[in-house]
């Protein structure tokens, strides 16, 4: 199975984990020899770089222009290319920016903005040779985390007594300065571990609680053991996914 | 800002014509259309306005009606054009420029007496209002300028300012037409005596010299009013210097340090520092005692300073880089840009550099271009800038040479695609048929 997937990720940590997390997803849907790839295709005309610049720097939707329409342009031809008949399932990741339940009022700004890329982009679309190809709106599904993919990640919560055990050893170690940040880093890793599964997509920016210079070794490792069953369950963001997955792939 | 071209349109010429009355940007404005469609006619024409210089029309009566604005307000003018050569009460040669309608609502608030620039013993311009119009009038000599009576609108103080100025500068076509172009300006120059005491002074305007492709470095040939102007005021300031025993060298320097525009031009282009010297005169001595202080243009070095080890002459840069570093010297004081084809030689992002400079606010620009690559970079703020940035060229069939902006249809359509996203501007001007 082929995948395309757009993430805003754009370091490539984070975009490792965005992959396997679909890679996973996609194989606990029973779909196998998944092939996923983050590039436009050779139609875009070496535009794959004005592409790539524009997805994971978020100019597609955002409000700061200076001389970025072009790239802009790139992208949006790079997405209606990709939604010609015979292309790849498109996987869109971009952070809720968002508290789930705030989502019932409100979208965020990148779901906005996308509805009405959507929007314009007709069933029709001529290609570069001029041959008029049908638009598969359909095959884009839409990952949205509340508030951000580490939301999901955190849910995960078999390393936390091994992270809480080892900044209590450097408790001992460090100088006495230090002691104050290290135990605030105790209290917020204390603090996701008590969290309700339910609650996870209810916290502003939740990626801080987490300490940033342990990201790279532990979220691929939270994303290979994620609780992916349990996640539908909690009937949030991941469940939402999983929905608009299931409805692209009937 | 200076001066803003607002509208024009042309009453009569044989040859070229306009839709009703051309409207401009502040910013930036495309000159469109096919290849002899007339684009560097009209870029010419507006240059001519700005500057107030329609010598280049001698041949053919124009007659034309444009307005020019400025923070202070909006002056119309109708200019009609006639050249002729008189000579005033001294017997010198004077050059009727242009005569200029002032509108009856500026005549008794704006202009109350003659404007003249003189070295105080000389009158080397005068601009003079009689049965309401105003006339420009240009003295063939040049020397240092000293302001003297002025008592008028501002509108007026810079119109006369840019009209001298582009009298004996004109740096647009220079910089436009020929390939191999030395342009010295800044805002600030370094006179350096004393060793590492250093004396500045403050120009304003700066000096444009275009070196022909023939020329042999002798100040002979450098018959235009520019250079002249250029070496008689660095003959001063020599002068003027070296009458002070103190000063044991002379030169004049622009660096990265120093000046902007070779800043930004070094770091685009990845170079440690852009270095613009002219070297010390020569003093000679002739028979009557009399000192002269010659300077031997070609001594002038334009250097780039690659690494710590290595410094390479400007010429050995290539076409693009110095057609890069000249713009961003032209536009540095210019505040004004005609510019016919600038993007020729230049790498994508040396022309996001010439863009984003050209929108900087500070200046007006007009720019006749071929090139899908320059307007995919342009911006539009809404349907009636749209209107206003675009002129369309093309030959009618009478096969006179027709200027327009787009229409509010054509325009409306235009904008909506570029709002979409979906299309280059390029694109969008050639589906739309504006290019």
């Amino acid at each position: 199975m082929e995948v395309q997937l757009f993430s805003e990720d754009s370091s490539i940590s984070s975009f490792t984990v965005i992959e396997f997390i679909v890679k996973q997803v996609l194989l606990h849907q029973g779909h196998s020899q998944i092939s996923i790839k983050d590039n436009v295709d050779e139609d875009e005309e070496g535009k794959s770089l004005s592409f790539q610049k524009v997805l994971k720097s978020n100019y597609w939707y955002s409000e700061s222009k200076t001389l970025m329409r072009q790239e802009r342009v790139a992208f949006k031809k790079a997405l209606t290319t990709a939604l010609f008949e015979n292309k790849p399932l498109i996987i869109w990741h971009f952070d809720g920016d968002k508290k789930f339940s705030d989502f019932e009022t409100s979208s965020c700004v990148a779901h906005a903005k996308f509805e009405e890329i959507l929007s314009k982009i007709k069933d029709e679309e001529s290609d570069r040779h001029g041959n008029t190809r049908k638009v598969h709106k359909n095959n884009i599904v839409l990952m949205i985390p509340c508030y951000s993919i580490e939301a999901w990640l955190f849910q995960n919560k078999s390393f936390y007594d091994e992270l809480i055990e080892s900044f209590e050893k450097q408790l001992k170690f460090a100088p006495e300065s230090n002691h104050s940040s290290i135990r605030e880093i105790i209290e917020k890793l204390n603090f996701l571990k008590s969290l309700p599964v339910e609650e996870f997509d209810e916290i502003e920016k939740i990626k801080e609680f987490f300490p940033r210079d342990k990201a790279n070794k532990y979220y691929p490792l939270m994303a290979e053991n994620l609780p992916y069953d349990e996640l539908v369950k909690i009937d949030k963001s991941y469940a939402d996914f999983i929905k608009n997955l299931e409805k692209a792939l009937a | 800002m200076s001066l803003v071209l607002k509208e024009l349109e042309i009453i009569k010429h044989p040859l070229l014509k306009t839709e009703g009355k051309l409207t401009f940007s502040d910013g930036i404005n495309l000159l469109v259309g096919k290849n002899g469609s007339g684009k560097t006619r009209l870029l010419e024409l507006i240059n001519s306005c700005l500057s107030f210089n329609f010598s280049r029309y001698n041949d053919n009566p124009l007659l034309l009606n444009y307005s020019l604005f400025d923070e202070e307000g909006e002056l119309i003018l109708d200019v009609s054009y006639s050249h002729s050569l008189n000579s005033d009460k001294k017997g010198k040669e004077i050059d009727q420029l242009a005569t200029v309608y002032i509108p009856s609502d500026i005549q008794n608030s704006a202009i109350n007496c003659t404007i003249r620039l003189s070295n105080m013993k000389e009158e080397i311009f005068r601009a003079e209002v009689n049965d309401s119009r105003l006339h420009f009038m240009g003295f063939k000599t040049t020397f240092n300028l000293n302001l003297v009576n002025i008592d008028s609108h501002n509108v007026f103080y810079k119109m006369i300012m840019m009209s001298y100025s582009k009298l004996h500068n004109h740096p647009q076509k220079d910089l436009v037409f020929l390939q191999d172009l030395f342009i010295f300006c800044t805002e600030k120059r370094e006179f350096f005596y004393e060793e590492n005491k250093y004396f500045d002074i403050f120009f304003g305007e700066s000096i444009a010299l275009a070196l022909p492709d023939d020329w042999d470095g002798s100040e002979e040939l450098w018959p235009r009013s520019s250079n002249k102007l250029f070496s008689k005021e660095l003959f001063n300031l020599i002068k003027h210097f070296n009458n002070s025993e103190s000063i044991k060298s002379l030169a004049i320097e622009l660096n990265a340090q120093n000046n902007k525009a070779l800043h930004e031009a070094s770091v685009l282009l990845n170079y440690n520092d852009l270095y613009i010297k002219l070297l010390e005169p020569e003093k000679k001595t002739t028979d009557d005692t009399e000192v002269i202080y010659s300077w031997d243009l070609k001594q002038h070095s334009f250097k780039v300073v690659v690494d710590d080890e290595t410094i390479i002459d400007y010429k050995e840069l290539s076409y693009g880089e110095k057609r890069y570093i000249l713009l961003m010297l032209y536009l540095a004081s210019n505040q004004i840009a005609c510019m016919d084809e600038p993007i020729d030689g230049l790498h994508h992002s040396m022309i996001k550099g010439l863009i984003l400079k050209l929108s900087d606010g500070k200046r007006q620009s007009f720019i006749a271009n071929q090139s899908p690559v320059l307007f995919d970079y342009i911006e539009f703020d809404s349907e009636s800038s749209a209107i206003d940035q675009i002129v369309v060229c093309k030959k009618d069939k009478d096969k006179k040479l027709l200027f327009s902006n787009p229409s509010k249809l054509v325009a409306s359509a235009f904008y909506q695609d570029y709002e979409d996203e979906f299309l280059q501007v390029s694109e969008i001007l050639k589906n739309h048929e504006l290019w």
